[in-house]
């Protein structure tokens, strides 16, 4: 498997699948089955494994899209998944009962990737509930010793997922150039 | 991809009142079994825009504009040819408009299916690039808005645009690089907000903000509606005339701001959109300063962010990200940063004018600030991989 990967995380119903799906070259792999826990309160399905996507660069190269699965249970596998990637993009439910609480459990989670890399944050869902606003997850993450890309994102436009990923990027090196 | 033999479209009515757009909802309810959703122009998938109401052909050209590639239908009493637009006589047979809408909706369906079965082995076909357009995937990925949801499409994506260098002139000017050590070209390269719409914004918002109470600001010929302790502006002005009043300082009674009671009405919502106050702050600052800098900014003291701008919604003009990327790590100089980045100093202008206005930037007052060279920019290890990442996510 080739290191060159971007991992999206996240809870249940932030968007990861959807968010992977916008920018992939491919129809994204899903393997989603119906929720049996907790989870169904949020959505019928969920991601159990993982979900995998793929864009294609010039020269033959490629980047693995990966979405780690929403449920806690499964996070043993979040090390082996962020092994050599590039960077780290969350996504954030924010019609979830506390989505700070999600932010900090993920940050802190994935610390030693976050460290080695850094992270991009999408805060999904906004147009259901419009607070807590980007600038209180800003507030939220004051404590932290880097200032973070923190932006509103519906999962479904590739805009939005695609300018996060870029943020994400820029983050590595703002000496890229397109 | 069910969808694709169902008739699932979010169709807004551009230009019609309110009894044209009754019509069409009973049309929809009717020959359409509910599957076409009326919405807002800004979440819409195609448009019908009548072109037989008051400057209905501006309103036309507005829209292929905003909207460049979206498939449209245009009714009018006489009878139409116009490239790349189905054209519908009125009065309107329902059969002809349900043709219309299943053909468009196949058009579409068609650019899905190429997007999502590339030719194997075919790396990154440019094609399938060029098939993966935002209706296509809003076909693939977006249920159809409802409620709440298509309400607030209007307030946040209204706002977002990206631009490219070829469209960028009209926000970021085209000035050239200047010589900081030169008087005369360090005057020419600032502008007083407070001269500009963008300032009689600014005062309108803070009065909404101070007094609690519901401001209007413009002129007759439009205008915009800041309620109070509300991020969201309600908007009844063309994007034309918000550009006019914009770019050039207001002269005396061409805007005026008045404080309303609170028991006004709002803008019939064929009228209006919303747009988050920081999205038009932003674009406004863009307008106004085309490439300058607020008054009274050294280009040489260094300045800081103090977070980056939420830039899904709001114009992202080239260079802003790369900007933010590296303000946000340490203060720098507003020269240096477009040395650092080799990039037109008038983006770097821009992006300071423009996070200025919604209070993300400021000079760096920290005597700590001022003691040390910013670092350079260190080369990621994968820095050609990256960079031919980026190039891809900007062909998209």
């Amino acid at each position: 498997m080739s290191n060159h990967k971007i991992i999206f995380t996240g809870p249940v119903g932030a968007g990861k699948t959807t968010a992977i799906a916008s920018i992939s070259d491919i129809a994204p792999l899903r393997t989603d089955e119906a929720a049996s826990d907790m989870t169904r309160n949020h959505k019928p399905e969920t991601t159990v494994a993982l979900d995998y996507g793929l864009i294609n660069l010039t020269g033959g190269e490629r980047i693995h899209l990966y979405g780690t699965p929403g449920q806690e249970r499964f996070d043993f596998m979040w090390d082996i998944l962020t092994e050599g990637g590039i960077g780290l993009v969350l996504l954030l439910n924010n019609s979830r009962p506390d989505p700070f609480q999600d932010m900090h459990f993920f940050v802190k989670a994935f610390k030693p990737f976050i460290d080695q890399t850094t992270v991009a944050i999408g805060i999904t869902r906004t147009d259901e509930t419009d607070s807590p606003t980007v600038a209180d997850y800003h507030m939220q993450l004051q404590s932290e010793a880097c200032k973070l890309p923190i932006f509103e994102v519906d999962a479904r436009r590739r805009e939005d997922v695609s300018l996060l990923v870029e943020a994400l990027l820029y983050s590595l090196d703002p000496g890229l150039v397109a | 991809m069910s969808q694709q033999n169902s008739l699932s479209l979010r169709v807004a009515a551009v230009g019609m009142d309110e009894r044209m757009r009754c019509a069409l909802q009973l049309f929809f309810q009717g020959h359409c079994n509910n599957s076409c959703a009326l919405v807002h122009e800004g979440s819409a998938e195609i448009s019908i825009i009548d072109l037989d109401g008051y400057k209905s052909q501006q309103l036309l050209e507005e829209h292929r504009t905003r909207y460049p590639g979206r498939p449209l239908i245009v009714l009018s009493l006489k009878n139409m040819q116009l490239d790349g637009i189905v054209c519908l006589r009125k009065p309107l047979n329902p059969q002809q408009l349900l043709a219309a809408l299943r053909q468009m909706k196949g058009q579409m369906a068609d650019q899905v299916t190429r997007t999502e079965t590339p030719e194997p082995g075919s790396g990154a076909p440019e094609q399938s690039v060029q098939a993966a357009s935002s209706s296509a995937v809003q076909i693939r990925d977006n249920p159809p808005l409802a409620g709440k949801e298509q309400r607030t499409a209007q307030s946040t994506h209204v706002a977002a645009m990206r631009l490219h260098e070829r469209n960028s002139d009209a926000y970021i000017g085209s000035a050239p690089d200047i010589d900081p050590e030169d008087p005369k070209q360090v005057a020419d390269a600032q502008y007083d907000p407070e001269d500009f719409f963008q300032g009689y914004l600014k005062r309108a918002l803070s009065i909404a903000e101070t007094e609690n109470r519901d401001v209007r600001i413009g002129n007759q010929r439009g205008s915009i509606r800041i309620q109070r302790q509300c991020k969201t502006i309600s908007v009844g002005m063309s994007e034309n005339l918000m550009r006019t009043l914009s770019v050039v300082p207001v002269m005396n009674g061409a805007v005026s701001i008045t404080r309303l009671k609170g028991n006004e009405p709002l803008l019939a919502s064929a009228e209006r959109h919303l747009i988050n106050s920081d999205a038009l702050l932003w674009k406004t600052a863009l307008w106004a300063s085309r490439g300058r800098v607020p008054c009274g900014t050294s280009l040489t003291e260094p300045v800081y962010l103090r977070q980056w701008p939420n830039m899904t919604r709001l114009y992202a003009f080239p260079h802003v990200l790369r900007i933010a990327a590296l303000l946000i790590r340490e203060p720098h100089s507003l020269m240096g940063i477009a040395k650092v980045l080799s990039i037109p100093q008038r983006n770097v202008f821009a992006f300071y004018s423009a996070t200025h206005a919604i209070g993300l930037t400021g000079s760096a007052q920290r005597a700590v600030d001022k003691l040390f060279e910013p670092a350079t920019v260190k080369k990621h290890g994968r820095h050609g991989l990256l960079s031919r990442l980026l190039s891809r996510l900007h062909l998209q």
